[in-house]
């Protein structure tokens, strides 16, 4: 029985000493952490908000489940990062739609589907066809992409909705 | 030069990948080019050997019953606070690892260190045992890594982790005579079977030769 408790005892001590630690090491990190996490999309967020410098992540609620990240850019308007199933690889994007529910900005940051094809939801040709438009308004896919352009707007579909519960 | 000759030849033979061919799973997986066998080599020698001293530190006091869970507290505790670290410090070193900083707990050279040494020798002792295993396990990361980036990609670079600057990149091969599949999981067990290969015939060259002496 004696033997037992001193078991128990010592790992527990054992347990709470390293609890103790990372909870030490959780409080030093974890700001920094958050910051290099905004840093890692900042750049994508400035080409998409030129007009303003400060953005925080928010959280926020999706049915859909596609929308990975949700941004707000102070004043302007909001920044979904994405992640929905392309042709036969995820396609992660950026949008960012301001407050009046326009679409400001598109950046396709990976897309592995087919050369030529599926890969021109990255091309300039698309992401123009979009950029500009309400998000209520229908949007074009592309013919010969269907699955892949279908897939993005899919995904600004969801962006649109979390936009919705928002603002 | 003679004891430098030494500590290369025992790096060999006490080899925890190639010699005693533990802890293979991250190796396999991460040593894509040279600054992915760094990072994790680097995190792998700092986390050995405090574990090691932690280990060995606390070996008298640690009831027999329940080394093994204690162990395991102690090294999933270092790993987490190295992750954050990293995440916090060296985020492009947190982004090419990504999972295998964490599954650092079940790289079996830590725990094997700790129960095969640590349980039983001194601190001192201990921490140079981890910084030795460490050591020889980074060596074994560049090494693949080199081979394998070289023939995948021809270029050699290495960049600084806290600032994701370049320090340097070398091409050594041109483009078109690359062997992309080297990058693979496949060209990971190519490297590794050849790596391993050579290191047993020198082994086995050394054998003979103290037989032959004999």
């Amino acid at each position: 029985m004696k033997k037992i408790i001193h078991l128990t005892v010592f790992l527990a001590l054992v347990s709470a000493l390293a609890g103790g630690i990372l909870g030490y090491v959780n409080a030093l990190t974890s700001p920094i952490i958050e910051e290099q996490k905004i840093a890692a999309v900042k750049a994508s967020l400035q080409s998409i908000f030129t007009g303003t410098n400060d953005f925080k992540e928010i959280n926020f609620e999706d049915a859909s489940g596609n929308v990975v990240n949700a941004y707000e850019a102070v004043g302007a308007g909001y920044a979904f990062n994405v992640e929905v199933q392309g042709y036969k690889d995820v396609i992660r994007f950026i949008v960012g739609i301001d407050n009046t529910g326009k679409i400001v900005g598109l950046e396709v940051n990976y897309v592995n589907d087919t050369p030529g094809l599926g890969s021109k939801v990255a091309e300039p040709e698309f992401i123009n066809s979009i950029v500009g438009k309400q998000v209520d308004a229908s949007l074009d896919v592309i013919s010969g992409a269907t699955i892949s352009s279908n897939a993005v707007l899919k995904g600004i579909d969801s962006a649109a909705a979390v936009f919705g519960t928002l603002k | 030069m003679k004891s430098v000759l030494n500590y290369g030849m025992n790096l060999l033979k006490e080899n925890p990948v190639f010699g005693l061919y533990l802890g293979i799973c991250s190796t396999l997986a991460i040593t894509i080019n040279l600054n992915n066998a760094l990072g994790m080599g680097l995190s792998v020698i700092i986390i050995l050997t405090i574990s090691n001293v932690v280990i060995s530190a606390i070996r008298k006091i640690t009831p027999d019953e329940i080394r093994i869970p204690v162990y395991i507290v102690v090294i999933a505790t270092l790993v987490k606070a190295i992750e954050l670290l990293i995440k916090a410090y060296a985020p492009a070193i947190d982004q090419a690892l990504g999972i295998f900083i964490p599954l650092i707990v079940v790289n079996c050279i830590i725990l094997g260190r700790a129960e095969a040494f640590a349980s039983k020798n001194g601190v001192v002792a201990s921490a140079l045992d981890g910084l030795n295993m460490g050591v020889a396990y980074t060596l074994s990361l560049v090494a693949m890594s080199l081979v394998r980036q070289i023939l995948a990609t021809g270029i050699v670079d290495l960049s600084n982790p806290f600032t994701n600057t370049e320090i340097f990149s070398i091409t050594l091969i041109p483009s078109q005579y690359t062997i992309p599949i080297f990058s693979s999981a496949i060209g990971a067990f190519l490297t590794f079977a050849l790596l391993a290969a050579g290191v047993s015939a020198i082994k086995n060259a050394e054998e003979k030769k103290l037989k032959g002496a004999k």
